[in-house]
């Protein structure tokens, strides 16, 4: 409790500047006069101070003054954007210490659905519902009455607004891949690694035969972006549910991927691939993105992580700062995360089309509660994904009917600047506060390669064409996923993945130490998580 | 009460003094005392709306869940390993630095080597830990040498086996010249006459530190020794930040101490603050105790206490 408060008090005096940072913006803004507000005037009469917690938020308010994103949604609902400051790192303890001392921001992002904490919140208060009636709305509604979010309610009442990512599972397939260094292959005389036996040879090459040259050995096999997620699916060709952590049906029974027997092989093949020098040596002590930062060193032959256009230009902004003499698109290869299964087929990763979900303090106000409405229902909009996708109108594009013309900036090189570069509130908060669109970045228009560069996007919309056509969706019953019970949601106890870890790295047989580890789950309410959930699809009928 | 009507009269005698003493009195009823309040969540299900004294009380329950844990005797198996060690190794090496440094005779040089010994205590273990890493990690400076002189390369920060040495190892390096400062402070109080008579005497300088030095920086050794034991269940100062930066799930079963156990799992896994209050209230128990008996056994030795 002692080292909670130290951190409790850490964590305020860390946000007291952010805050005051924040109230200075206030007073340099110039109050929006009544015909500047347009259709909010008579309805947003009152200006409100909104304050919001987002993954991204630290970098969106670099000068409040100079982004014309950030005035225009400030005066078109009257509020005053506050951002309160949390990281991918920090998130989950920033949120415990500010619901305990009654500091939670209005807004804030978090993927808790379903999890003890979510209910617990909704039993304790913190998170207020949506009103009942949203047709005021319309964009709101609709993302609640999907097929997937439409069962998450919880006594009739919504507790979050999803923020979908995908409008359709099949878009998921290259949420986890591995990028690997091309010339690397090329220069050791590599093919496309088919089975185990192959992804275990070239992970080992990479790591022993020098392939820079420099005749030192100092390269790394395969790393990852974050161990937390991307490490169990490198091995789904053994077993594929790992590779979104799903629940399986083993002898007409649901359980969690952990609890089934095809860990085994799972967990001796990392062991061998960690003792065989195959993976990074030090990715148990990584912290989340020291991956990119490792591959953009160059030393690094492969690296499991997301191909989407948006997570490989962030692989290349770390290669452009140290790698100078080999362009990054010309250098890499997006390969299956995994090898292929006995049966030869191969496995993508698939999921319900949203990750992490916006929720409300229960302090909130109703009034204030409409405003964050209203701002949500123009970020769900289509005339917030046309700006999505082509700037504002005048300034970055002109629309000639259905023609839409780009006269977006460009920078000294001569390219296109990204909207996020140019509309800092709308690249680090409002581009995914309400949901997170990567539809866009799949999509075959001009815009996405500008914002991409036209040989990044092909690189992972090639990528795309091929998982979706050539391997198999892991196979997923999403009811059961989404499903709550009480002891189900208690599991959120159990960090397989940690325990994988401690296998890899041990040195007793794998196989007996994760029987070990799998027994221990039982103490954590294992059984009684199965049993809740079997009985659970018999009644509802959700095995189907 | 003779002794309690003379006390009032003093303090009436000399009340614009006293008063100054009332901010400080003040800082303590507020930030020490009031806070204890809280210790009553060891004994609720703690609910954010209805506040600390509106949740429900639920009797031991909480001590219950946590004593049920197997993850929780762990934890608590290492907390007094890891204090015991810190108290077997890294105890009296600032005793020793602090005699040698004594030992210097030109000031300068004296003044120079307390400088670099005290230096890495201003380091936050954010920082430190980040250099471990990068010496210690796969590619770091020492697995380079190793391979230079044709070793094996060893992977020291995911290992159980080596993880309580690096810890002792680094705190160590970081706070020894810290801890020399009492004990520095406690030898220049000593009466230089008692020096010049013993050298007179024909005592040479190791005789001197064995029968002036020694014993008149044993009771200042005696109280921090108290206080380091008072601490076991918190496992010494920085025990938390230097762990938590450091470790990581393979050594979790050598290295997680109650408090980054705790941080855990209120955390990760969102459970309910009752079981943390609990915790600590344990702790902080234990650590009574410990601090009684030590501060008791050490009277009992002829030394002075604590109080």
């Amino acid at each position: 409790m002692n080292r909670t408060k130290r951190y409790a008090a850490a964590m305020m005096a860390l946000a007291l500047p952010a805050a005051l940072i924040a109230g200075c913006g206030e007073a340099n803004q110039p109050a929006p006069s009544a015909g500047q507000t347009g259709e909010g005037a008579s309805k947003n009469a009152k200006k409100l101070d909104i304050s919001i917690s987002f993954f991204n938020i630290g970098k969106a308010f670099p000068d409040r003054n100079s982004d014309p994103f950030l005035k225009m949604i400030e005066s078109r609902f009257n509020v005053n954007i506050v951002d309160k400051v949390i990281s991918y790192a920090d998130y989950k303890e920033k949120y415990q210490l500010w619901a305990a001392s009654g500091d939670l921001p209005d807004v804030f992002s978090d993927d808790n659905i379903n999890s003890e904490g979510y209910y617990s919140w909704i039993k304790q208060g913190i998170i207020r519902p949506l009103p009942s009636d949203l047709s005021k709305y319309p964009n709101v509604q609709k993302v609640l009455s999907l097929n997937d979010t439409k069962p998450l309610n919880v006594d009739g009442k919504y507790y979050m607004i999803p923020r979908q990512t995908y409008l359709e599972p099949d878009q998921w397939a290259i949420e986890r891949a591995v990028v690997v260094r091309k010339d690397w292959l090329d220069k050791l005389g590599l093919k496309d690694p088919v089975t185990y036996d192959d992804y275990l040879n070239m992970y080992k090459s990479f790591a022993q035969k020098d392939p820079d040259g420099n005749g030192k050995n100092d390269t790394i096999g395969l790393t990852f972006r974050s161990t937390s997620s991307m490490l169990l699916p490198v091995a789904g060709g053994s077993f594929p549910h790992v590779i979104n952590g799903s629940w399986v049906k083993e002898n007409g029974k649901y359980i969690p991927y952990y609890a089934s027997g095809q860990m085994k092989t799972v967990v001796k093949q990392l062991r061998q691939m960690y003792a065989e020098g195959a993976i990074d040596p030090d990715f148990a002590i990584m912290k989340p993105n020291d991956g990119y930062e490792k591959f953009g060193q160059g030393k690094v032959g492969a690296i499991s992580v997301q191909a989407t256009p948006n997570a490989l230009s962030a692989l290349r902004a770390s290669w452009d700062k140290y790698v100078k003499d080999k362009k990054f698109e010309e250098s890499v290869k997006i390969l299956p995360v995994s090898w292929a299964a006995e049966d030869g087929s191969r496995y993508r990763y698939n999921a319900v089309t949203f990750w992490s979900e916006s929720y409300f303090s229960s302090k909130v106000s109703d009034e204030k509660m409409d405003r964050i409405l209203q701002i949500y229902d123009y970020l769900l909009s289509d005339e917030f994904m046309t700006f999505k996708r082509y700037g504002m109108e005048g300034k970055d594009y002109k629309k000639d009917g259905d023609k839409f013309t780009i006269t977006r900036e460009k920078n000294e090189n001569g390219q296109y600047k990204s909207l996020g570069s140019m509309y800092p509130s709308y690249g680090g908060l409002f581009g995914a506060l309400a949901a997170w669109g990567q539809q866009l970045e799949l999509e075959d228009t001009e815009t996405a390669r500008i914002n991409y560069g036209e040989q990044l996007w092909t690189l992972s919309h090639d990528a795309l064409k091929y998982n979706v056509e050539k391997l198999k969706p892991v196979p997923t019953n999403f009811k059961v996923e989404l499903l709550y019970t009480p002891a189900k949601s208690k599991l959120s106890a159990i960090n397989a993945t940690e325990d994988v870890i401690k296998v890899m790295l041990g040195k007793d047989d794998p196989v007996t130490m994760w029987d070990n580890i799998v027994k221990g789950y039982d103490s954590k309410g294992l059984q009684q998580a199965i049993k809740e959930v079997n009985d659970a699809v018999q009644q509802q009928g959700l095995d189907k | 009460m003779a002794t309690g009507r003379s006390l009032w009269k003093q303090m009436a005698a000399h009340k614009y003094l006293y008063l100054l003493a009332l901010p400080l009195l003040a800082y303590y009823i507020v930030f020490d005392y009031i806070p204890l309040y809280g210790i009553i969540l060891a004994f609720k299900e703690f609910n954010f709306a209805k506040g600390i004294w509106g949740s429900e009380w639920v009797g031991l329950a909480n001590f219950r869940e946590i004593f049920g844990l197997q993850d929780f005797w762990v934890a608590f198996r290492n907390t007094l390993i890891i204090s015991l060690g810190r108290l077997v190794f890294e105890f009296p090496v600032p005793i020793a630095v602090a005699l040698l440094i004594n030992e210097v005779r030109r000031t300068r040089l004296k003044q120079f080597y307390q400088v670099v010994y005290t230096f890495p205590h201003f380091l936050s273990w954010v920082i430190v830990s980040g250099i471990m890493v990068n010496f210690l990690g796969a590619f770091g400076v020492l697995n380079q040498l190793l391979v230079l002189v044709g070793l094996e390369k060893v992977n020291l920060l995911v290992d159980p086996e080596y993880f309580r040495g690096l810890i002792y190892g680094s705190s160590l390096w970081k706070d020894m010249g810290w801890g020399t400062i009492i004990y520095l402070a406690a030898i220049a109080g000593i009466n230089p006459a008692l020096y010049e008579a013993a050298s007179i005497d024909g005592a040479n300088r190791f005789q001197q530190m064995l029968h002036i030095t020694w014993p008149s920086l044993k009771s200042t050794v005696v109280i921090l020794l108290i206080l380091q034991i008072g601490r076991t269940m918190s496992s010494g100062g920085g025990g938390f930040d230097q762990i938590f930066n450091l470790y990581n799930a393979a050594v979790y079963e050598k290295a997680d101490i109650l408090d980054t156990y705790i941080y855990r799992r209120t955390f990760a896994v969102g459970s309910s603050y009752g079981t943390s209050t609990a915790v600590g209230l344990f702790k902080s128990v234990i650590n009574f105790v410990l601090l009684y008996a030590a501060n008791k056994a050490a009277k009992r030795l002829g030394q002075d206490g604590l109080y």
